[in-house]
């Protein structure tokens, strides 16, 4: 399982925090991650071609916008394609690069001067956004006017006061010279976790390390961690690094601008920066599992229909299941509901899998569809029985990691209380000082804060 | 699989930030999990109240809606409101006919949110004993007359 999840919001850290618009762009609104073989609808929105097949398969609407559509007039999206071959292809190197550094912790001595240079970036934010910053723990996903490299509105004159609470205070004091209303640094993040404003950088590679505390990743190794391919620098399985390098290396992939540009970008890459191309660390896949893309041709004639619920015997769907080699049971054992729903998603896998630049092989394809019905024990959310089977046995695996994250996520909620509480108590600015409160707030949210205008 | 997929990426966005108003509860699992949320404004209906949602997946999240009702727990009570009965069941489109795949766990909560902050009414839906009585625990199979077009 991957932990480490790219997101759009990793961009509002670096000094170009504008890219998290471009990232959520190349992004499938459906399960939220770059688009895989991205095809376009006719009202002109763009999804993963599995995605919107399945979305169409439930309703026949755009996810989107909710225009009826048909899944015969869906259109791969070649430019959004080559365009995020491109960003994927730097995007680790951008992020490394533009990611705003942590100030080391400033020797005593040094500290005035290091608190000078604090409150200038502070008080260079946008006071209109002030509501979001002082509402959100972690300011860093809506904050999106957050300008850290401005020249500061005034600082005050700060530089020779005492640490935090006098921070706080003249950023008071700022914010009503400017006639605004009063505004509260939540920085006590900083105080909390020093880390936590770049704890989420962490690129799907897991190559970064990690500067969050400990016990928000998991320590135990995820099992889907992906590897760049050191040739082209895309993220893969690592079950299938090995056959997407070795084609990557052969040159079979069928070339394409995107692949061009992804070659070029990687090759700039400092060789350090690349693993070696050695893999004998990674497991080794069963077979090969990709083939050659799909030309036109090819994906017009084996393009497979829907077919209708009720235009379409039994039998027949036992058929055409047994022809591609998928698993039904025998007959009586399994109802039409539910050989007919693993056709619709072998259909919608067959036909996504024709849009891939870089397609499965068919035994693989059918691998897929075998585990994800593996956990799909029920579909049904009344049959509550199956429901919790499958429930237990998937989240059996996880646990500790969502032990983990969910711990995490419940003590951002209790921050989030604490300063709401100590914005709220005037001066008093040292959450520090202030013993955690302890259950209410662990299941509770922060308590509205009242701005005065 | 994908639904579990996009659960643990809300998850960890949850984890960066939620609006004001809404926080994590528990997420025992992938499964279940429970939200808390709070109305902002002096709304005398629900001032300095916290409610508690449940949010059931299926493993055909999110191309399916998740089962979304209040629940009632020590100290938590099930929100008034002429479209939530008194069983926690919500009687909201964007969790049925209008559900769509690009929703996701902090927009359903923020919907709620609204829902709540813009009534007016201390009222259950018409009907609320019957319902309750027949046990209905699935928004799903309800056909919700959507009759009062006020809230
Ligand atoms: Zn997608
Ligand atoms: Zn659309
Ligand atoms: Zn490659």
């Amino acid at each position: 399982m991957d932990v480490n999840f790219p997101d759009p919001t990793d961009w509002l850290s670096t000094s170009v925090p504008g890219i998290q618009a471009l990232e959520t762009a190349l992004s499938c609104q459906v399960c939220k991650e770059f688009f895989t073989a991205p095809v376009a609808t006719s009202c002109g929105h763009t999804f993963c071609s599995l995605c919107i097949r399945r979305c169409l398969s439930a309703t026949q609407k755009c996810p989107t916008c909710m225009t009826t559509d048909d899944e015969s007039r869906l259109r791969k999206n070649t430019l959004v394609q080559d365009i995020l071959s491109s960003f994927t292809a730097i995007r680790k190197q951008m992020l490394d690069g533009l990611v705003i550094k942590e100030e080391p912790e400033p020797p005593i001595t040094k500290e005035p001067e290091a608190e000078k240079k604090r409150v200038e970036k502070r008080s260079s934010y946008d006071f209109d956004e002030e509501i979001e910053e002082e509402e959100t723990t972690n300011n860093k996903r809506r904050g999106k006017r957050r300008k850290q490299e401005e020249a500061p509105v005034s600082s005050g004159g700060s530089s020779d006061r005492p640490r935090r609470s006098t921070r706080t205070s003249s950023q008071r004091t700022n914010s009503k010279i400017s006639s605004q209303t009063a505004i509260v640094i939540d920085d006590s993040d900083e105080d909390f976790n020093p880390n936590e404003i770049n704890s989420d950088n962490e690129f799907e590679s897991g190559s970064r390390p990690k500067r969050g505390r400990p016990s928000r990743v998991p320590e135990t190794p995820p099992t889907t961690n992906l590897v760049p391919c050191p040739i082209c620098g895309r993220l893969k399985e690592p079950e299938q690094i090995q056959s997407h390098a070795n084609r990557c290396i052969e040159g079979k992939r069928s070339p394409s601008p995107s692949q061009n540009a992804a070659n070029a970008a990687s090759s700039s890459l400092s060789p350090l920066k690349r693993p070696p191309i050695s893999f004998s660390n990674i497991p080794k896949p069963a077979a090969t599992q990709f083939r050659a893309p799909y030309t036109e041709e090819e994906k017009q004639k084996l393009k497979l229909a829907k077919g209708n619920f009720t235009l379409t015997k039994e039998a027949d769907i036992r058929k055409r299941l047994r022809e591609n080699g998928i698993r039904v049971d025998v007959k009586g054992k399994e109802s039409k509901n539910a050989i007919w729903a693993r056709l619709q998603e072998w259909t919608n896998l067959w036909n996504a899998n024709l849009d891939s630049e870089m397609p499965k092989t068919k035994q693989a394809l059918v691998k897929e569809l075998e585990t994800s019905e593996r956990h799909q024990q029920s579909q049904k959310p009344s049959v509550v029985q199956d429901k919790e089977f499958a429930r237990e046995e998937w989240g059996k695996d996880h646990r500790t990691e969502y032990e983990n994250m969910i711990a995490d996520a419940k003590m951002r909620v209790l921050k989030k209380k604490n300063e709401a509480e100590s914005a709220t108590n005037g001066d008093k600015t040292d959450t520090a000082s202030e013993p955690p409160r302890m259950t209410a707030e662990v299941n509770g949210i922060g308590s509205p804060e009242i701005i005065e205008t | 699989m994908f639904a579990q997929k996009r659960l643990q990426k809300e998850l960890h966005n949850i984890h960066n930030y939620l609006p004001p108003g809404i926080g994590i509860a528990s997420a025992s699992d992938l499964s279940i999990w429970k939200m808390d949320i709070q109305v902002l404004d002096t709304n005398p209906l629900y001032a300095d109240q916290i409610y508690r949602l449940q949010f059931k997946f299926s493993q055909s999240y999110p191309i399916e809606a998740p089962e979304v009702t209040f629940v009632k727990e020590d100290g938590i009570e099930i929100p008034m409101h002429p479209h939530i009965y008194s069983n926690g069941v919500i009687c909201l489109d964007l969790l049925g006919k209008n559900w769509s795949p690009v929703q996701n766990v902090e927009s359903v909560c923020m919907s709620i949110q609204s829902m709540l902050t813009s009534n007016t009414k201390n009222e259950r839906p018409p009907g609320d004993d019957n319902f309750v009585r027949s046990g209905y625990r699935s928004p799903r199979n309800i056909n919700f007359v959507y009759d009062d077009d006020t809230v």
